[in-house]
């Protein structure tokens, strides 16, 4: 029964209930760090490690935190992580930072993270919530990944910046940021679409 | 750098959700309607405002004397959260109607990632509080300007016959695609 | 003590303790990641100047100049760090190089201004190599073409290159030349 639920719980965020092509949660970091493979990565990482330990502490914490002002404490513990993350990345990954350092510290609004510690971290176990972080960071991680990897590919034929298809017509700036909107809806349409095959299949069995 | 040109680069060349990519959450989300729009819009511009004289003087007054720049995310999200907070007990008190107008909105304004991000950006970059209080009045008329049109473009939406697995959240996205490679054309344009 | 006093006295104490637990482990992480400007530019001039020995600083946030080093080689490299005014997202920060009265390498620094890849395409910064800046005017926006579409950027970097002119000519007429009789 327990372990069950464990791999209910992990499965959860990556596909049934992923963040970004189910829920809709945090798109603002989605458009705008997808741009390439490297940047999306690494936001996925830091939203995860920020995702993983708040709900660790929020869920470690839910029997002391009055109701009334639980608002305040949860922003108080994210903001704490997204601090750390800020901290860390500045010192040891300075020319990421450089290009990432409006939306490092902008992962403190995500919705993802505030929702999850909302819905579940406020009244499950700690192992459980590190586990449900785990795989709303990881579900996002992967989106953000097949993202930056096909926006990368098809603005400048480079991957994690090393040339794939040489003499590939690049993409302005300016067009190169607005085809983001189009690659996450189109993903996003794809998504739709596997599920309602999906369950087609499941319908008419 | 004059006034002028802080408003309408904030307006339309480096519009807060077209170009920045800052608070698309709820761009998305509460677009449906032409009224829903304008009322989100509106709220947005009064909380930017209040919040950068308050974030402004908190960054100045407390936090660089103190030498803790670098509880600048911690303090300006506890502050915009209970400006909300205030705001939102404020009107209700002294003008209901104002309230059904904007009061349903403000709770989502916490977590919308543009007020933090022109709270930041003009910590980034130096203004003074006069600046800082033009570029977020600018920035939030400009995110007005978005969504307002993205809700007429969606309202002609709901009446055409968009493929099953496009319906909702993708072909939203798409109009914002090409609204924002229309805005992209006057990117050059104050530079 | 009514419940109403005794709740809210609880909320605000458990309140105090989240935050003052947050921050001592913030202040200790801030600790242990502080980076130090100074050692951090001395750094950058030496890997991206190209020289084979190493810079000292000679001056640091004099105006409009940031860091101000000299590099020990035979033919010393004076290397700037300066910001200018005027762009589109303020002031923007510029790494200038000079060896023998003359700017060999202009580098941006830690910008995060929109519009740098355009100036770059234009080859902007050739417009300031190889002219003798003893004896040359101040640099202005009349001295090189600004970059269309990225006027204010481009302008922000003249006036940063420009200041670092000024401030290496006050220097030199100061302290006289040490490469060799180069005036």
């Amino acid at each position: 029964m327990e372990r069950l639920k464990v791999k209910d719980t992990f499965l959860n965020g990556l596909i049934k209930n992923n963040p970004i092509f189910v829920l809709v949660l945090g798109m603002c970091p989605t458009i705008a760090m997808s741009t390439n493979l490297k940047q999306g990565f690494a936001m996925g990482i830091a939203t995860t490690f920020v995702l993983i330990f708040s709900n660790m502490f929020i869920s470690m914490l839910r029997k002391i935190i009055p109701d009334k002002i639980r608002i305040p404490c949860y922003i108080i513990i994210i903001s704490t992580f997204v601090i750390i993350v800020e901290l860390v990345m500045r010192k040891y990954l300075p020319e990421l930072y450089s290009t990432m350092k409006v939306f490092i510290s902008l992962i403190v609004v995500n919705c993802i993270i505030l929702a999850r510690a909302e819905s579940f971290a406020s009244c499950n176990r700690t192992f459980d919530s590190i586990i449900d972080g785990l795989s709303m960071g990881l579900g996002f991680t992967l989106s953000l990944s097949v993202l930056g990897f096909i926006r990368e590919l098809l603005t400048s034929g480079t991957i994690f910046e090393i040339t794939i298809i040489k003499n590939f017509p690049q993409m302005q700036v300016t067009s190169a940021k607005a085809f983001g909107f189009i690659a996450v809806g189109c993903c996003m349409a794809a998504f739709n679409q596997i599920r309602i095959n999906i369950a087609k299949k499941k319908g008419v069995k | 750098m004059s006034i002028v040109l802080i408003i309408f680069t904030a307006l339309i060349a480096d519009n807060i959700v077209l170009s920045q990519f800052q608070g698309i959450c709820p761009f998305l989300g509460v677009s449906k309607k032409g009224s829903t729009a304008i009322g989100m819009g509106f709220a947005v511009i009064f909380v930017m405002a209040i919040s950068s004289v308050f974030t402004y003087m908190v960054y100045y007054y407390i936090l660089v004397p103190l030498e803790l720049e670098y509880l600048k995310t911690m303090a300006f999200i506890l502050i915009i959260a209970s400006l909300v907070q205030i705001i939102e007990m404020v009107i209700k008190k002294y003008s209901p109607t104002l309230y059904t107008a904007l009061g349903v909105y403000l709770p989502l304004i916490t977590t919308n990632c543009a007020v933090l991000g022109t709270a930041n950006t003009a910590i980034d970059v130096g203004y003074g509080l006069l600046n800082s209080f033009a570029l977020s009045v600018a920035t939030g008329a400009g995110f007005l300007i978005a969504i307002f049109i993205l809700s007429g473009i969606r309202e002609k939406i709901e009446k055409s016959d968009v493929p099953k697995c496009f319906k909702g959240f993708p072909i939203t996205l798409i109009a914002a695609s090409i609204m924002a490679l229309a805005f992209a054309g006057f990117s050059g344009l104050f530079a | 003590m009514t419940t109403k006093t005794k709740n809210m006295l609880n909320s605000v104490i458990i309140l105090c303790m989240i935050a003052t637990l947050s921050g001592l482990l913030l202040g200790c992480i801030n600790r242990l990641t502080a980076i130090d400007p100074l050692t951090e530019t001395l750094n950058k001039f030496n890997t991206l100047s190209g020289t084979e020995g190493t810079f000292e600083m000679l001056n640091q946030n004099d105006g409009d100049i940031l860091f101000f080093a000299k590099s020990d080689d035979e033919i010393p490299i004076y290397a700037f760090s300066s910001k200018g005014g005027g762009g589109f997202k303020g002031t923007v920060e510029m790494y200038v190089f000079i060896k023998e009265n003359k700017i060999f390498k202009i580098l941006q620094g830690n910008n995060s201004e929109t519009y740098f890849s355009k100036v770059e395409k234009a080859n902007f910064y050739e417009n300031f190599y190889d002219i003798d800046l003893l004896t040359a005017e101040d640099f202005s926006t009349a001295s090189a073409d600004l970059v269309t579409g990225a006027t204010r950027t481009s302008t922000a970097v003249t006036n940063a290159i420009n200041a670092a002119k000024i401030y290496y000519s006050d220097y030199i007429a100061e302290n006289g030349s040490t490469d060799g009789g180069q005036n």
